[in-house]
């Protein structure tokens, strides 16, 4: 196993062996994923990761590879809507696709019958310290006790743009892209609710800027001083169309205007019992 | 064509108050009242319109009712106008209508914020609900990250710099230490600024407002009455309003601000007026960056030379072609959410009447501009004052 004393992916060569920022094996018939995370020689998920997130971009690999998949058998860990939302891969108990869970941040999705999951030997060895405040700030804040204080992206507002959010759809009119989506176009003229219209999931760096904790939304208040901030950035996306994103495995980065990025799915937060799961960006130096 | 004018203006002080709302309140009424030279009760007042965010929530509904009732008001016509900070700009827009509709005489407009008695968590919830909830707060960001959003962009697209952000902070600073109702009245020197606590990279702790508690209140008066209250009114000769994207990512440039630009046309138009006619103007200077654009989108200096306009100190007290933010801006007089803009009309109903303190008085101010802005630029009301009734 090879132990690597950085929590930045860019600072070892992960390049036939990363995706998304994970680590990824192929084989005929499926993909193994993992976070890229541990410590004392057990792996973990990231600051922001989980069971979704790893599914939803073990799907992506997969599509991008070519695979056509439908649908796919879930495991109870993952949030059906999230992945559908992000991929069009619906859960199915009937599948052909399936995912196998591990306990150590790693699944399986295939179509095939394993036996046996390997383990990808490659560990980014992260503070145990700062994993365990990460994670007991995330069970607090997932608890249905968590209730918001007033204005904040209600269930039913986040599921209203989720396919905008997670699927990156946007909406086509007069040759232009628009995204996030809006009711009308600025002359007044109405706009479909929804769109296949994919916006992309590549930019470039527009303007960027790092947040003290103090100065970070309250829906982050009790992460943002492990982490040391967010890193906030505007993006140019492919199709002309900006947004802005939370950056993620950006500790040892410098920005820089143009840089390119791709935008991952991951946690944005959680508030009344439920996660909000959304596009963060990362780096790209392909 | 109705005219209308500020027959009255006052305001508390800002900063950690230890008065709550209708004591705030109460203090601002009574000084604008007290101003005003003739007979003056407020039962002659048609309408009462209160700019508030209602930070905190503590009065979130009918705000304005119970402010008028605890100021002898009861039973006008009143109510709360809310566009962020840019609130009470546009109460005294909605106030200024009006009277030019001929549906009131005598209008108090105002504005009131208590900020300071909220947990930090609270405040930082509070302080963040202006912005684009939905995408742009979870995206992280706060009013400090999109104004440094700004402030990055436009150090990339025009060479300006940081220390042109930090010539600014000094310059209020050193405008506000002359003014007892600033919220911080000291001087900064260069090198404090520049190196302040991070907030938001690249802003600093000097780049920000502070938050402060506060009141202000204004009375208007149509014109054939406004000389039954005072011999000198101040004259609104022109207002503007106008709104765009919530979002920095919806909008086609973060380096300014369209509706400031949209409200500051309208205002110079209704005033008849340029901007090299402006002896001062307040603008809104919630951050750093934000004077520096402003300077280029009212029309002080050209579209990315607002960084040298801050290095030359050509908006300082009486030195510069316009003294900008002579009251020290909210960057050191204080920054209210609500009660700002019409913060803003009580500095210039006295600058223009010569009666500040003789060490911050702007020489010879004959027409005011006071520039208000809600959030990031959703929203922005522009008013241009002066000393003579304008020519219709």
């Amino acid at each position: 196993m090879r132990h690597v004393q950085s929590t930045f992916l860019g600072g070892i060569d992960l390049s036939t062996e990363q995706w998304q920022g994970y680590l990824f094996e192929s084989f005929d018939g499926g993909v193994v994923l993992q976070s890229p995370f541990g410590f004392n020689g057990q792996r973990v998920f990231g600051p922001d990761s989980d069971y979704t997130t790893l599914a939803i971009s073990a799907l992506e690999l997969l599509q991008a590879n070519g695979e056509k998949i439908m649908s796919c058998r879930c495991s109870e860990e993952m949030d059906s809507l999230a992945i559908f939302a992000a991929t069009g891969v619906s859960c199915a108990d009937d599948a052909e696709w399936y995912f196998l869970v591990a306990e150590e941040a790693l699944i399986v999705c295939t179509n095939q019958d394993i036996n046996e999951i390997s383990d990808i030997p490659v560990l980014v060895e992260v503070d145990e310290e700062f994993h365990d405040a990460i994670s007991k700030a995330w069970i607090t804040e997932c608890s249905p006790l968590n209730i918001s204080q007033g204005a904040y992206v209600s269930k039913a507002q986040y599921e209203e743009s989720i396919h905008a959010r997670l699927g990156m759809k946007g909406q086509f009119a007069d040759s232009t892209m628009i995204w996030p989506p809006r009711q009308r176009t600025d002359t007044g003229e109405i706009l479909p609710s929804t769109s296949n219209s994919f916006v992309g999931r590549r930019g470039k760096i527009q303007s960027w800027t790092r947040l003290s904790a103090a100065g970070a939304p309250s829906e982050f208040a009790l992460r943002a001083p492990i982490l040391g901030g967010l890193t906030s950035i505007l993006v140019k996306l492919e199709t002309n169309t900006s947004g802005v994103f939370l950056m993620v495995d950006d500790e040892e980065l410098e920005l820089d205007f143009d840089l390119n990025i791709e935008l991952v799915v991951r946690r944005i937060y959680a508030q009344d019992g439920f996660i909000r799961y959304g596009r963060k960006a990362r780096v790209i130096f392909d | 064509m109705v005219d209308v004018a500020v027959v009255g203006a006052g305001q508390t002080k800002y900063g950690n108050h230890e008065l709550g709302l209708k004591g705030m309140w109460s203090e601002a009424c009574e000084s604008a009242f007290g101003s005003i030279d003739g007979d003056f009760t407020p039962k002659q007042v048609d309408e009462c319109i209160i700019g508030s965010v209602a930070f905190g929530g503590a009065q979130l509904g009918n705000t304005a009712a119970i402010l008028t009732e605890h100021t002898g008001m009861k039973g006008v016509s009143t109510r709360r106008v809310e566009n962020a900070c840019a609130s009470s700009g546009f109460a005294l827009r909605d106030g200024v209508m009006a009277i030019k509709s001929g549906q009131a005489d005598v209008v108090v407009v105002g504005g009131i914020e208590k900020m300071n008695d909220l947990t930090p968590e609270r405040k930082r919830f509070w302080l963040g609900v202006s912005g684009d909830t939905e995408w742009e707060r979870l995206a992280g960001l706060t009013f400090p990250g999109t104004y440094a959003m700004m402030a990055r962009r436009h150090f990339h697209e025009y060479q300006s710099e940081h220390d042109d952000l930090v010539h600014i902070s000094v310059k209020n600073h050193q405008h506000g230490s002359k003014n007892p109702k600033a919220h911080i009245q000291k001087i900064v020197d260069f090198e404090k600024a520049k190196n302040g606590f991070m907030v938001a990279d690249p802003l600093t702790l000097y780049d920000c407002c502070p938050t402060s508690d506060g009141a202000s209140c204004v009375v208007l008066a149509r014109d054939e009455i406004a000389h039954s209250f005072t011999d000198t009114p101040i004259w609104v000769q022109g207002s503007g309003g106008a709104s765009d994207y919530l979002a920095l990512h919806d909008r086609p440039s973060v380096t300014e601000l369209q509706a400031t630009k949209i409200a500051s046309k309208k205002a110079y138009d209704a005033a008849n007026c340029a901007p090299n006619d402006i002896d001062f103007a307040e603008v809104h200077d919630c951050f750093t960056i934000a004077e520096l654009m402003a300077t280029e989108d009212l029309g002080f200096t050209k579209k990315g030379d607002g960084g040298v306009f801050a290095r030359e100190g050509r908006g300082r007290l009486n030195e510069g072609e316009v003294s900008i933010n002579p009251s020290g801006g909210l960057k050191s007089k204080g920054h209210p959410l609500g009660a700002t803009g019409t913060g803003q009309v009580v500095e210039v109903f006295h600058q223009l009447r010569h009666q500040v303190e003789s060490s911050r008085q702007v020489a010879d101010a004959e027409r005011a501009l006071t520039h208000n802005v809600g959030g990031s630029g959703a929203t922005c009301a522009v008013h241009i004052f002066g000393r003579d009734r304008p020519v219709n």
